[in-house]
């Protein structure tokens, strides 16, 4: 039904970009006929109904059996959670040898329907074991099969399955160290993240890519609420180094995005990469962050220790070399103003926080390198306009809109909320809200209407 | 058969074997305790959650799930508890922070193994994973609302490790849920 409502709606298309001139009469037709070739061919919707079932019947086989499950004697129990595993799997390798692209895609359902059974399988002897039900190990086991099974057979349900079990384990994991008073980071969930996407990469999975990009960010994410949480001292230089990783990831992602193999997540990666980043880079920005006294703008910050000055010397190195990677991965005249733009930002954000270091801390230097952070955030903002405009991103564009609104609206809290009646605040905050939020759409909305100048940037 | 069939067939046999063997691993390890560990009754307080997945259970909680220690232990440290044979139930006799040399289980004296979860005053907590215990749906209520006169306890059995597990529930000294072998 979905490629019926896309064919019909590329027809219409076709024929308002025919009577505008923009394509051909005979290309309209080979257009078409391609389109409706692939939506025949595709299988996509079966084989999605086939991935669904396979969940949905998983999910059935554990809730009923946990349900009836004490009337069972111990060794049928065992006989019927093998028994099923073997002959899921079985009927999975039977279809996945076929010839017949549909049966194949079956039997990828089947191989993920597997996959949950060997999940309920261990849930299911931990039941009968009396094994405690909170402990992630069983989680881990699962995904571990998951792994070897993405590797041994490679399917991308599966592997995509992997990955979800992945974040799901680490998520445990971390809940679990946060009971027990431990370190946050689940370091292990690096490797197991790697083999993922190195598989995604080499077979082009393009969901795959995506997934990894969102679930490394989630890490990080992880990661950096871990310092955070802590002296809010450490907050402050522990933001300058999510800045630096949001910064080498994005350009990381720029690389990647000019591969063949790994173009989606080269996308994902930059779109999180940007919104960690400028995240990073707002509330570094913000007056708390340097803890500036509201009269005198005095700093608060103790100066930094050892640990802050390599990591952040390590990270800035890094964002260089990456820049210079960039540029040389293109030839001089795929070099436009806009790229030379961005690694000018890119260098001068380094240099800055590597000040910071020094002058973050120190009382006559404090307001100086708050200012320059928040000319810094500006000047990045525009850059993000300037080029989602240029490549027809809206995403970067909605981005960069919305954390200018939030430094508006930050900006006006800082100057008016001790110096205005509240009523009168909030008052003239809310037109501003209003106005403002007019303004900034109708503006966003005319830079992604027009056409591009045609240049290619980062 | 091609390549390609030949290679899929190697690849999900090879999967299927490691999946199965870490499941049998899982079954041995149980099975190996409950048949030749020390068998021990500890005292217990329940408390009923259900697990979506896994039906209804029992949590439990024993009487030495808190226990003195002579100085402040990290959380998520193994330690071992030695146990005493008593009436009606196994008595804590001293904290361990290693398993003690020529530490083989005789029938009067036995080494829990356990995990520090945190500390109450001078006592630390302990988590022995043995906590839980799968009960017929609708039935855990009457585990941790035992009725007058009525006492719950665990019959479990420990290793030479100090591995443990759950052999039977007791009420009154009595098997109201008992372990099968195969």
């Amino acid at each position: 039904m979905l490629e019926r409502l896309y064919l019909n709606r590329l027809r219409d298309d076709l024929e308002r970009w025919g009577a505008k001139g923009w394509i051909m009469g005979a290309h309209q037709e080979l257009i078409l006929e391609d389109a409706e070739i692939r939506a025949r061919d595709s299988g996509r919707g079966p084989l999605a109904l086939a991935v669904l079932g396979a969940i949905m019947f998983g999910a059935g086989i554990i809730t009923f059996l946990a349900a009836n499950w004490p009337a069972i004697p111990k060794a049928a129990k065992l006989a019927l959670l093998f028994g099923g595993l073997w002959v899921t799997y079985g009927a999975a390798g039977w279809l996945l040898v076929r010839s017949d692209l549909l049966k194949r895609g079956f039997g990828q359902a089947l191989l993920l329907l597997g996959l949950l059974l060997f999940g309920a399988c261990i849930m299911l002897i931990g039941q009968i074991y009396h094994l405690d039900p909170d402990l992630p190990d069983g989680v881990l086991l699962w995904t571990l099969g998951g792994l070897l099974l993405a590797f041994l057979v490679p399917a991308e349900p599966v592997a995509a399955a992997a990955l979800l079990l992945a974040c799901l384990w680490c998520l445990l994991e971390t809940g679990q160290r946060m009971e027990l008073n431990q370190a946050l980071l689940t370091w292990p969930f690096l490797p197991v993240l790697g083999l993922l996407l190195w598989q995604a990469l080499s077979r082009r999975w393009r969901q795959v890519q995506r997934l990894a990009g969102l679930a490394l960010f989630g890490w990080i994410g992880l990661a950096a609420l871990q310092w955070l949480a802590v002296d809010r001292a450490e907050g402050f230089y522990a933001l300058q180094i999510c800045l630096l990783a949001g910064l080498c990831l994005f350009l990381l992602g720029g690389l990647l995005e000019q591969e063949d193999y790994a173009p989606a997540f080269g996308v994902t990666l930059q779109r999180q990469a940007a919104v960690f980043g400028l995240g990073s880079l707002y509330l570094l920005g913000l007056r708390a962050s340097f803890k500036l006294d509201a009269e005198t703008l005095a700093s608060g910050l103790p100066a930094p220790d050892q640990a802050w000055f390599l990591a952040t010397l390590a990270l800035g190195a890094l964002a260089l070399l990456l820049c210079l990677a960039i540029l040389l991965r293109r030839e001089p005249s795929e070099r436009p103003a806009s790229l030379w733009m961005g690694m000018g930002l890119a260098a001068l954000a380094v240099a800055l926080l590597i000040g910071n270091l020094v002058m973050a801390s120190r009382a006559e230097l404090a307001p100086l390198a708050y200012l320059l952070v928040n000319l810094l955030l500006l000047a990045t903002l525009a850059w993000f306009i300037q080029t989602g405009y240029q490549r027809q991103d809206s995403f970067r564009v909605n981005l960069a809109f919305l954390l200018f609104a939030l430094w508006i609206l930050t900006l006006y809290f800082h100057a008016f909320w001790s110096l205005m009646d509240r009523s009168f605040f909030f008052m003239g905050g809310g037109a501003i809200l209003f106005l403002g939020g007019w303004l900034l759409d109708r503006q966003r909305r005319r830079l992604l209407r027009r056409p591009p100048a045609g240049e290619e940037v980062l | 058969m091609t390549t390609r069939a030949r290679r899929i067939a190697l690849g999900l046999g090879l999967a299927v074997a490691l999946q199965s063997l870490a499941l049998a691993g899982m079954i041995g390890w149980r099975q190996l305790i409950l048949e030749r560990g020390t068998e021990v009754v500890l005292e217990t307080a329940p408390v009923d959650p259900r697990s979506l997945f896994q039906g209804d259970y029992v949590r439990l909680a024993f009487a030495i799930s808190r226990v003195p220690a002579t100085r402040k232990l990290v959380r998520g440290k193994t330690v071992y508890v030695e146990l005493h044979r008593g009436l009606p139930a196994w008595r804590f006799i001293a904290l361990h922070e290693t398993l003690p040399e020529g530490a083989e289980p005789n029938p009067d004296r036995v080494f829990m193994k356990a995990q520090v979860t945190g500390e109450a005053g001078v006592d630390v907590l302990l988590h022995y994973g043995i906590e839980a215990y799968f009960v017929p749906e609708g039935e855990g209520l009457a585990l941790e609302r035992p009725g007058p006169g009525e006492e719950v306890s665990v019959l479990a059995a420990v290793d030479s490790r100090g591995e443990s597990a759950i052999k039977a529930i007791l009420v009154n000294g009595q098997p109201r849920y008992e372990e099968s072998s195969f």
